[in-house]
């Protein structure tokens, strides 16, 4: 349909023509001037119509970008489902992570009923911004919920993140400990490397935070409750009403020279320093300690934790426990290299340094309320562990490697020849527990009957459908020194073949 | 030099720094949201008034200004807009401000002398030149065959000037408030489109040469004169139209916030002395200064006015009478 515009210029053409021609015509047959002033009216209407018309189109124009000006805006694509004013101020986006896992365990002679299904995490991030404050809510549906054990649905992050000026932001909530990578840097495996069982996996407190010279530096440094290796923080983790400083430093230093592999190297090194105090009574021993897993997610280490603190005469109940019990100091170095190729690179290594207590009280004497109470033993020490490990990727269908996965130039698609993407990874980890938990002599733990230590080497196939649903394949062996692992019988080390599918948007 | 000798000296430099820190001119910024035709005056206006300020106070003001029909620039600044200062068409709108955002006092229109309106002005008609259709009062406008320019009266506070101006006319010469409304309906009927304020209306008559006769607020039939040449339009007073008395006021919400109170305060009083009365005489509003009405009277053609009080009880009765939701304008124009 034309334009009222080039209608009216089409229209007024047309009658001037005839206004033209109307002289020519008179000599043939002359034509009453009221005619003509009929006609010119006429056109004068004609011409006043599609002005009219043009002016409401364009007042209309004018009153739907003013409206889509003020419209929310809402979107659903690859990074999930949002809301947005129209000037940004407020946006609120909703995504999902499911991990649906298999675990099949090749070893035969550790502990059984360790294979088996199950939802690893299912998590619903809501996150946005209200001007200049970001802030993320993401509930935990998963068997992470709160612990290994428990389905009840749990927070994994909530926090809020006022920003004032790129260099200068303050975060206050749960989220990601800074001693550690961020989540994701684990993305070429399914489980986390040794590494993160000396390291805090959330954590509650308040930080400062920001990126200098757009990207050179980042920072992150806060303090916090303290929480316990390789968990979220619980309320326990604050029972011994200390707080822990925290912080991270990546330097990127080619960040600034484009078009280089070297552009995404950064290196980093995270912190950590506080008081940790587990506690015992008659009842309970809380040691503040995590015990020490596999990257198959088994435990190798337990802490023991069985002292029952009696005064009672006679008292037959004997036990060791090794508590946390002051200065808990972390620190991991790291390197990630996500060169812009198809080839990615992650190596971190951790020092945990703690001091504990050992406690055990042999059984009394005598009979109950009579006879000798128990001798107690205490005894402080320190200890040192270490961790490391260095995985690697190389996405064979060509495509760039990123810190948050694969973006497949061809998605999946069945019968139309197009796999998606495909990254072939391998890792390398190791683990040495601090020697001075199985001083014997002094009561510590059997180094026959306790991993003493791990390494651990493996290899997996990553096949990325599309942007949102990947499929893991994972097989690593975890050869242990000293004696076994936990209280399930001793093992001379673990097989595994794990599978995740994920969806994430 | 020995040390207590240059302690000394550096304190009193620090002192001196200091003294000079606080006495350096400030920056001040204003938003004036106006309605729409008031663009001229406030270029001009602003100009004066930022030099006032800066001979008396030795600081800088910088006035920002928002245009647009009165009655949206009003739901502007209710759904957040950060006015210091609002000039807008007329006092319901303010009102409208006050009672849904609580930025201002009820009585806010008694702090301002005259009504806090510095200025007046009315309603006129603009025809092409000629008068081609031979308009000379409202009823000539509404007769068949008369393509009237107006703004909407939802949007535009001009439009309800107009509005009101039409029924009293109507209402005194048919006897009333029916046929009046009956009027209203005839002259809606012959207005082939609605700008949302009186610019836009403006822009419709004189730039894309809609319409025969253009309701026009007296200060902006005046500009397009002046602007588009005598040979292009002229100007028709009818018998009888409306005082109108554009308010202004501070939003003392946002400049208590804004830390503005005392500049916006002076902002507006300044509007009352002599050079801003000057100022809107020369942009064709009417001086409420006695000084300055007669150093003008001579551009204004003498025209019966009634007040929105006299004619309408006030602007509170009259909106909700007929601009509100369900009010006279939504009967007429939905019908149409």
């Amino acid at each position: 349909m034309k334009s009222p515009r080039s209608l009216r210029a089409a229209t007024t053409a047309a009658a001037l023509s005839a206004l033209a021609l109307a002289p020519l015509a008179g000599r043939a047959q002359t034509a009453p001037s009221d005619d003509i002033a009929a006609l010119r009216e006429q056109i004068r209407q004609l011409d006043q119509k599609l002005r009219v018309l043009e002016r409401n189109s364009e007042l209309k124009d004018e009153a739907t970008t003013a409206a889509a000006q003020k419209a929310v805006k809402v979107s659903a694509d690859a990074k999930g489902f949002g809301l947005a004013s129209a000037d940004k101020s407020f946006e609120l986006k909703f995504k999902l992570m499911a991990q649906f896992d298999s675990r099949v365990f090749l070893d035969h002679d550790g502990a059984a009923n360790r294979d088996g299904f199950f939802l690893r995490r299912i998590r619903l991030p809501f996150t946005g911004s209200i001007s200049n404050i970001d802030f993320n809510v993401t509930p935990e549906l998963g068997a992470n919920a709160l612990s290994a054990t428990s389905t009840t649905v749990g927070l994994i992050d909530a926090w809020v993140n006022v920003k004032l000026i790129p260099e200068f932001n303050i975060k206050a909530g749960r989220s990601p400990s800074p001693v550690g990578l961020e989540p994701g840097a684990n993305r070429h495996f399914i489980e986390s490397p040794f590494v993160n069982t000396l390291l805090p996996n959330r954590d509650l407190g308040i930080e400062a935070n920001g990126s200098i010279d757009g990207g050179l530096v980042d920072y992150r440094v806060g303090a916090y409750i303290g929480t316990r290796n390789n968990t979220q923080s619980f309320s326990t983790d604050d029972a011994d009403g200390d707080k822990t400083a925290a912080g991270r430093l990546t330097v990127a230093p080619f960040f600034a020279v484009k078009e280089s592999p070297l552009s995404k190297l950064s290196f980093g090194i995270g912190a950590s320093h506080g008081n940790e105090r587990g506690s015992i009574t008659a009842s309970t021993t809380v040691t503040g300690i995590q015990n020490y897993v596999s990257n198959g997610q088994q435990t190798l280490l337990t802490i023991p934790s069985a002292f029952v603190q009696s005064t009672t005469k006679g008292n037959k109940a004997s036990g060791t426990s090794i508590i946390a019990d002051g200065d808990h100091t972390r620190i991991s170095p790291s390197l990630e290299w996500y060169t812009g190729t198809p080839f990615s690179l992650v190596a971190e290594y951790a020092i945990e340094k703690q001091d504990y207590l050992y406690r055990k009280q042999s059984a009394g004497t005598g009979i109950s309320n009579a006879g000798t109470v128990g001798a107690v033993n205490t005894r402080r020490f320190d200890g040192e562990t270490t961790a490391w490990r260095v995985s690697a990727g190389y996405v064979l269908t060509g495509e760039e490697a990123t810190k948050n996965g694969v973006n497949p130039l061809s998605p999946f698609k069945w019968g139309a020849d197009s796999w998606g993407a495909f990254e072939v990874v391998g890792r390398l980890s190791g683990v040495d527990y601090a020697d001075s938990l199985y001083d014997t002599a002094l009561g510590g733990l059997s180094p026959t009957a306790n991993a003493t230590g791990a390494f651990a080497y493996g290899a997996g196939l990553n096949w990325y459908f599309n942007n949102n649903f990947r499929v893991l394949f994972n097989v690593e062996k975890t050869e242990l020194e000293g004696g076994g692992a936990g209280t399930s019988g001793a093992l001379s080390d673990e097989l595994y073949f794990f599978t995740r599918l994920q969806l994430s948007f | 030099m020995n040390f207590s000798h240059l302690s000394r000296l550096s304190a009193a430099a620090l002192a001196a720094f200091a003294l000079a820190g606080s006495a350096a001119a400030k920056s001040v910024e204003l938003l004036n949201v106006s309605y729409d035709p008031t663009r001229e005056l406030y270029v001009e206006f602003n100009t004066a008034f930022a030099a006032h300020w800066k001979a008396k106070t030795g600081d800088d003001v910088i006035v920002k200004q928002s245009h647009g029909g009165s009655g949206k620039q009003a739901r502007s600044v209710i759904d957040g807009l950060r006015a210091d200062v609002v000039t807008l068409a007329l006092a319901g709108d303010i009102d409208a401000i006050a009672k849904n955002s609580g930025a201002l006092p009820a009585d806010w229109q008694t702090r301002l002398l005259h009504n806090s309106a510095p200025y007046t002005s009315t309603i006129v008609f603009l025809v092409r030149k000629g008068n081609p259709k031979g308009i000379k009062d409202w009823d000539d406008i509404v007769k068949p065959g008369v393509s009237i320019i107006t703004p909407n009266p939802k949007t535009s506070g001009g439009a309800r000037w107009n509005y009101l101006a039409a029924w009293e006319f109507a209402k005194r010469k048919l006897g009333s408030d029916e046929a009046a409304k009956a009027f209203v309906a005839k002259l809606f009927k012959n207005v082939p489109v609605l700008d949302s304020g009186a610019r836009g209306a403006t822009t419709t008559f004189v730039q894309r040469g809609i319409g025969d006769v253009f309701l026009s607020w007296e200060n902006e039939a005046f500009l397009a004169v002046k602007e588009f040449g005598a040979d292009q339009f002229e100007i028709v007073v009818p018998s009888l139209s409306i005082l109108a008395e554009p308010p202004v006021a501070v939003v003392d919400k946002i400049a208590k916030r804004k830390g503005t109170s005392e500049v916006a305060k002076a902002y507006l009083e300044y509007l009352y002395s002599d050079e801003g009365q000057d100022i809107a005489g020369k942009n064709f509003y009417r001086p409420i200064d006695p000084k300055f009405a007669a150093k003008y009277a001579s551009q204004f053609t003498k025209v019966e006015l009634f007040t929105i009080d006299q004619a309408f009880g006030g602007w509170a009765k009259a909106q909700k009478e007929h601009f509100d939701d369900g009010g006279t304008f939504d009967q007429i124009y939905l019908k149409n």
